[in-house]
């Protein structure tokens, strides 16, 4: 009924400009490779959407072993090491050091969780040329797991942000949809999905993000910025987490 | 005139995860709260045209260790303003005529300061919970009553009536995006619910 009497309209609203905001995104994965960190400034909700890059940062990674990972400035903003890989169960810290101002953060890689197969099956629900894709996997019971999983539809990321815990499945045998609307999936579509297992402050971080891209009153809560890792005010996380992709095509 | 001390208030935390979760208490934070304000009133009941008007002047706000940085913000139905009027006017013998007014300030409702990007998504930075107002809410509805021509086994009326007769479209939601129609944006969306909606009632006693 609402959808027949409700109207929508694009309005002007007076938005505050708060003051610039440092963002910090870390990540450090399981794979043999360059590692990065990407750092920029927030902007007032009226600017298109430019990210001021932040350069000429100080970055590392060191591990509990007392190791340190150097990175370097390949391109404004974007930081990237020598490669190395996490090992499972170890924790890292992350150091940031623009000007006069110090971040860091610590994350726990997790041990991984196999994701067996990506499925894809017709909507249940009305429309029928669109495909809901599912990810399988076991889920292991000894431990508390977390994880996020990244769409992506003929190479392009799909805007919703993807999370799950075991606090329903524990031990069990998962089969989860990936559920969006953003985009319609059809035959002969790539469809590819990554599979991190993150820790638990990762967990909330992207838990609360995806919390907010409830779109209208049903899915809205009080938004509000979601929990960093990173100390200092910084926006942003630290994540060192698994990684395992896979693609299919949807018949 | 009123000052009231509110203790044991609670609020949801930020990012509070409410579905499928066996202990929600979990999600909540506990805090303290005060609401204080002035109402004035006035009435007339005698004459061909009475009705009353009420103005209160308020403020409710709520304070959590856990939220905006411990410092007060406003609750969400904290009204600095309410307006009501309410006149009915007896033309004649079966001719009567009524219109409400309310005007009232907006919730408090937490809206983006900036923004900044996640993983290749745009993402929004709030700084203050509650610190912004939606427009305010006014209305007026105007109605005219036609009484039956008395009879002995039965009473009947007629009434006519506008809600809302200036069509104001109070917001129901508003909603922040990234824009369609103008890639490399943002906007944001007011969904509303109704409008202008006449009525005509038939009364029937008997």
């Amino acid at each position: 009924m609402f959808a027949y009497s409700s109207c929508q309209k694009v309005i002007n609203l007076k938005l505050n400009n708060a003051a610039a905001q440092i963002v910090i995104e870390g990540n450090v994965t399981d794979q043999l490779e360059p590692q990065y960190v990407f750092i920029s400034q927030s902007v007032p909700f009226t600017n298109t959407n430019t990210f001021p890059a932040v350069d000429g940062a100080q970055v590392s990674v060191s591990d509990s072993t007392g190791a340190v990972h150097q990175f370097s400035e390949i391109e404004p903003g974007i930081y990237a090491s020598s490669p190395f890989k996490g090992i499972y169960g170890a924790t890292y810290q992350m150091n940031v050091k623009t000007g006069n101002n110090a971040y860091t953060a610590k994350s726990t890689m997790p041990y991984l969780v196999n994701l067996d197969s990506v499925t894809a099956k017709i909507d249940a629900f009305g429309n029928s040329n669109n495909r809901g894709i599912y990810v399988n996997y076991q889920d292991p019971a000894d431990v508390a797991n977390q994880y996020r999983f990244v769409l992506y539809v003929n190479s392009e990321q799909v805007s919703n942000i993807f999370t799950n815990d075991d606090s329903f499945t524990n031990g069990r045998y998962v089969k989860m949809e990936l559920f969006q609307t953003a985009t319609t999936i059809s035959a002969n579509d790539t469809v590819t999905v990554e599979m991190q297992c993150i820790d638990k402050n990762i967990y909330k971080y992207w838990f609360s993000l995806a919390q907010q891209q409830g779109e209208g009153p049903g899915g809205a809560t009080t938004p509000a910025n979601p929990p960093s890792n990173i100390n200092n005010n910084a926006l942003g996380y630290f994540s060192v987490h698994t990684t395992q992709t896979k693609s299919i095509i949807v018949y | 005139m009123y000052y009231k001390w509110l203790q044991n208030q609670i609020d949801y935390k930020d990012g509070a995860q409410l579905l499928l979760n066996q202990d929600v208490e979990s999600q909540l934070v506990y805090g303290t709260g005060r609401a204080y304000g002035i109402e004035l009133y006035a009435k007339k009941k005698y004459g061909r045209f009475n009705g009353w008007l009420s103005y209160t002047l308020s403020k409710a706000e709520r304070k959590f260790a856990a939220i905006n940085n411990g410092n007060y913000y406003p609750a969400t139905q904290d009204r600095t303003h309410d307006v009501s009027a309410v006149g009915i006017y007896q033309f004649s013998k079966r001719w009567s005529f009524s219109g409400t007014f309310i005007y009232a300030t907006g919730n408090a409702v937490t809206y983006p300061s900036g923004k900044y990007v996640i993983g290749g998504l745009t993402t929004f930075y709030y700084s203050q919970r509650n610190g912004y107002r939606e427009p305010p809410d006014s209305r007026l509805d105007l109605g005219a009553t036609l009484e039956g021509k008395p009879h002995k086994k039965y009473h009947s009326s007629w009434t006519f009536g506008i809600y809302n007769v200036y069509d104001h479209r109070d917001p129901y939601a508003i909603t922040f995006r990234d824009s369609k129609t103008n890639p490399g944006t943002t906007e944001a969306v007011e969904t509303s619910l109704f409008g202008r909606i006449p009525s005509v009632t038939w009364n029937f006693k008997f």
